[in-house]
């Protein structure tokens, strides 16, 4: 492990292994080489940049990537087709299995009908919202658009670690405007941005090492999740079966982590104009949303404060009086050993809510529509 | 800012473009002052000033020490100048420990006693610059060392920011004679400091960090896993200390030769060392060197007997490991070491007096036996020497919330029952959960590594860099700094010896 020309005499202090080789012979190798390698690093870098903007979009963002493919690969398909997609949480993550949603409407005559799952980690409304804008600047339309609204994130008296969790590298140049202006709390977005540009092998390195060797990584970095989800955008969740024990200590870790929003919840920040906004751009573009407000455990249910609640409640009566979007109230629909923590699904749990969102919610919303046997 | 952050990049980017700049051998000097002293400063400029008042008094003593023949007169400066800068690490690194440890003394002995936390911080790169003083300072009075007369000279010996966080320990003699000397352009040498900076970049962000991964889990909670998670954990972390502290030096010696300087080695190949003895003049060596010479042989060093030579012996040990930093079990893990130095003493006296056994060892496989055991002897003390660094990392950072007026609970982390916990898991077979990671990045990693020991241990890496056309050699060192900095699993992560 020692460099190959590392000096060996202690007691010639400025005495180097080179000293005794003749002059301009060593010099000319080891200038041609020295410029070789940053010539081949800074070309490397910026052949990276420009593929990363280009043809390697999935290097930027692999987890949006990963599901939009899949999206894409599904509304390619041939015929009319209803289809809806949901953008949420890791909630929506797990919990909505596209399939048996899809099943409950193939029974209903609606043969191949699309229940996308566009759920992704950590996402609250602000990265809904750029999803969205992502999806309609591609051209991926669905017919119905619901929207998981996680409760606790529409607190505004604490900083939510989605303003943090969002990575500017992660963004396009031209997404930037939108997240200055939603979130104009954190400062430095454009600089952030551009720092994250001159070594690209480095900012984007768990992508590359999630496309390249995902075992390598550490799980919390990892960004391969979505490579193995179904067609639907559905993937099975990463714990093991759900025991008391580790039921009990999922449910203390969620506890800790939601008190966080929930002690004193002020409803406000960032995430209330971010759902206004993402509203306001259904209403623009014609697309009809729902809210979905995702099953939760009785446990978890029992940690909202009467006044918080009330406050939740009240925002979404605005929203379903200004904007005309139908709410879904999902939070008792599963019992609670159908979750792993309280407010994620297991996969029985999610088959569970999926059916049922197809046949409650989406059936009737697509009842108007031509069924695909006529 | 550490030496693998995009800060130190850019700053080292500006002082190497501005130090070749200057034609002005004195300007450059004051660069490099003002550099190191930015250096220092970014993490506390208070703390910088107090280094430059210790180096300006140290400067002082030293002419004084010079221009005196008064034997008790030297005594003194000199016993000034020890109780200064001992005083001083004592002060900031060990006297929250110390009071701790009288306290929890009292209370085993029933007496209740609530003694006060100090408010310090602890200034990184202490104990590093603090032995290079006292080598000067010694140097000079034993007329080994003229007492430098420019001042800015010594300011710089001692605040070069390559050398000024976590070494190597260097001594004056070497350092001095090469500010006066003039520095030219040479693009062989920059080559060289290229080599160093990417191979300790490489070591950094691909190995030691990736080790980290093993590693941290099962030491911070031993109880939750089982016997091949605890042999992984040992063996990563041996493999991340290696190539964390090397990598450090690496760089340090790669930025040095950048700027026209040469530092003392620091690493040979430590693993291949076949007894612990000479594993101790393969690691660390500017520190084993410098207890060597100013703590070994002053308490008298082999010349009074086998008795007085494995007491000094545990001595040195034992006080080297206390310099590592405020826990019990550093202080435990330097008398391991020094235990395993005697008993190689010992073994080695016993084999003598048996050329066949003698011979026999010094076989391959007999070496190979010898290697085997010494890197066994060594992880044992990693064990001890990772859990105390946990526990005096925790504890610092408790005690520092404790000074500044926060209520804070009982120490949650023992490094005396982790290790426990470890070594018996080490030696008695017990299920449990392995890491979560896939062994397959750990032995990819130890391959990579043995492969790069092979090479080198046969000289391959020169002869490669001979035969290698130019454009090759530059396509591999943008390789390996790719390769360092893709797969590299963190970010900011501290090297371990900046604790010290």
């Amino acid at each position: 492990m020692q460099p190959r020309t590392a000096p060996t005499r202690e007691t010639a202090p400025d005495r180097l292994p080179h000293d005794a080789l003749p002059r301009a012979p060593r010099r000319r190798p080891a200038r041609a080489a020295l410029l070789w390698a940053a010539a081949t690093f800074l070309l490397s870098q910026l052949g990276l940049a420009v593929a990363i903007e280009g043809r390697w979009a999935q290097l930027r963002d692999p987890q949006y990537t990963d599901k939009v493919e899949r999206l894409k690969c599904r509304l390619a398909e041939p015929g009319p087709r209803p289809t809806a997609v949901m953008l949420g949480s890791s909630r929506t993550v797990y919990g909505l299995r596209g399939r048996c949603a899809e099943d409950v409407l193939a029974g209903r005559g609606y043969e191949g009908a699309v229940v996308f799952n566009f759920g992704l980690p950590g996402a609250g409304p602000l990265t809904e919202l750029l999803t969205l804008r992502r999806l309609l600047a591609e051209g991926c339309r669905p017919e119905r658009l619901l929207i998981e609204v996680l409760p606790p994130v529409l607190a505004g008296q604490v900083r939510l670690p989605e303003i943090d969790g969002l990575a500017p590298e992660r963004l396009r140049h031209r997404e930037l405007a939108l997240v200055e202006r939603q979130i104009p709390e954190r400062a430095g977005w454009r600089a952030d941005w551009w720092q994250a540009w001159p070594v690209p092998c480095h900012t984007h390195r768990f992508a590359i090492m999630s496309r390249l060797a995902p075992g390598l990584l550490p799980s919390q970095v990892r960004l391969d999740w979505f490579r193995g989800a179904d067609d639907t955008g559905w993937v099975k969740p990463p714990w093991p079966d759900v025991t008391p024990e580790r039921y009990r200590a999922a449910l203390e870790r969620t506890r800790v982590e939601y008190a966080y929003y929930l002690n004193g919840f002020r409803l406000g920040g960032p995430s209330p104009p971010a759902l206004r906004e993402m509203l306001d751009l259904c209403r623009e573009e014609r697309l009809p949303a729902t809210l979905v407000l995702m099953p939760e455990g009785s446990d978890f249910r029992g940690w909202y404060s009467a006044a918080a609640w009330g406050q939740v409640e009240g925002f979404l009566a605005e929203l379903r009086a200004d904007y005309g979007v139908g709410v879904v109230d999902a939070r008792a629909w599963v019992p609670d050993e159908e979750f792993a923590d309280s407010h994620h699904l297991t996969p029985k749990g999610a088959e569970r809510f999926s059916e049922r969102l197809g046949r409650e919610v989406l059936a009737p919303q697509f009842a108007g529509r031509r069924l695909a046997s006529q | 800012m550490l030496f693998c952050s995009r800060e130190f990049l850019v700053f080292f980017a500006g002082v190497f473009a501005l130090y070749w700049l200057l034609p002005w051998p004195r300007a450059r000097v004051a660069l490099l002052l003002a550099a190191s002293f930015a250096f220092y400063a970014s993490w506390n400029w208070k703390l910088a000033v107090l280094i430059c008042a210790t180096t300006a008094a140290d400067y002082l003593v030293a002419r004084a020490l010079d221009a005196a023949a008064a034997p008790r007169l030297r005594k003194g400066l000199l016993a000034g100048s020890l109780v200064m800068n001992l005083g001083l690490l004592c002060y900031f690194k060990y006297a929250n420990f110390f009071l701790q440890s009288v306290e929890e003394a009292l209370h085993a002995a029933g007496a209740s006693a609530s003694l006060p936390v100090l408010r310090v911080i602890l200034p990184v790169g202490i104990s590093f610059y603090t032995f290079e003083a006292i080598n000067y300072t010694v140097d000079v009075y034993r007329r080994r060392a003229p007492a430098e007369k420019n001042f800015a000279h010594f300011m710089l010996f001692i605040l070069f920011f390559p050398h000024l966080i976590a070494g190597p320990i260097v001594r004056a003699r070497d350092f001095l004679p090469q500010i006066g000397r003039r520095k030219r352009w040479d693009w062989a040498r920059m080559q060289l400091g290229v080599q160093f900076f990417l191979m300790g970049l490489f070591k950094k962000l691909a190995i030691a960090d990736r080790m980290a991964l093993y590693s941290d889990p099962v030491f911070q909670n031993p109880e939750a896993y089982g016997s091949a998670a605890a042999w992984l954990a040992t063996l990563a972390f041996a493999l991340r200390i290696y190539c964390d502290f090397s990598g450090y030096t690496d760089m340090a010696l790669g930025s040095a030769h950048l700027l026209g300087y040469k530092l003392a080695r620091n690493f040979n190949m430590p693993y291949l060392a076949a007894n612990v003895a000479d594993f101790w003049r393969r690691w660390h060596i500017s520190l084993s060197s410098w207890l060597r010479d100013y703590l070994f042989i002053p308490l008298g060093g082999s010349r009074g007997g086998e008795w007085r030579t494995c007491r000094n012996l545990l001595v040195t040990m034992t006080l080297g490991g206390l310099w590592h930093g405020v826990s019990w079990m550093f202080v435990v893990w330097g008398l391991l070491h020094g235990t395993f130095l005697v008993l190689h003493r010992l073994f080695r006296a016993f084999c003598e007096a048996r050329p066949r056994l003698d011979a026999l060892l010094r076989t391959p496989p007999g070496t190979a036996l010898r290697v085997t055991a010494t890197f066994l002897g060594v992880c044992l003390g990693w064990v001890l020497f990772f859990t105390a660094s946990i526990e005096a990392e925790t504890e610092t950072a408790r005690l520092n919330r404790a000074a500044a007026g926060e209520v804070v609970s009982e120490p949650a982390y023992s490094a005396a029952r982790a290790s426990a916990t470890i070594i018996h898991k080490l030696l008695v077979p017990h299920d449990g959960p392995g890491t979560k990671l896939s062994p397959l990045g750990f032995w990819l990693t130890v391959a990579v590594v043995v492969l790069c020991h092979a090479v080198a241990a046969r000289g391959g890496w020169p002869r490669l860099a001979v035969r290698l056309p130019a454009p090759l050699l530059g396509c591999g060192y943008a390789a390996v700094l790719t390769l360092a900095l893709v797969v590299s699993p963190h970010i900011g992560k501290a090297f371990i010896y900046f604790q010290f």
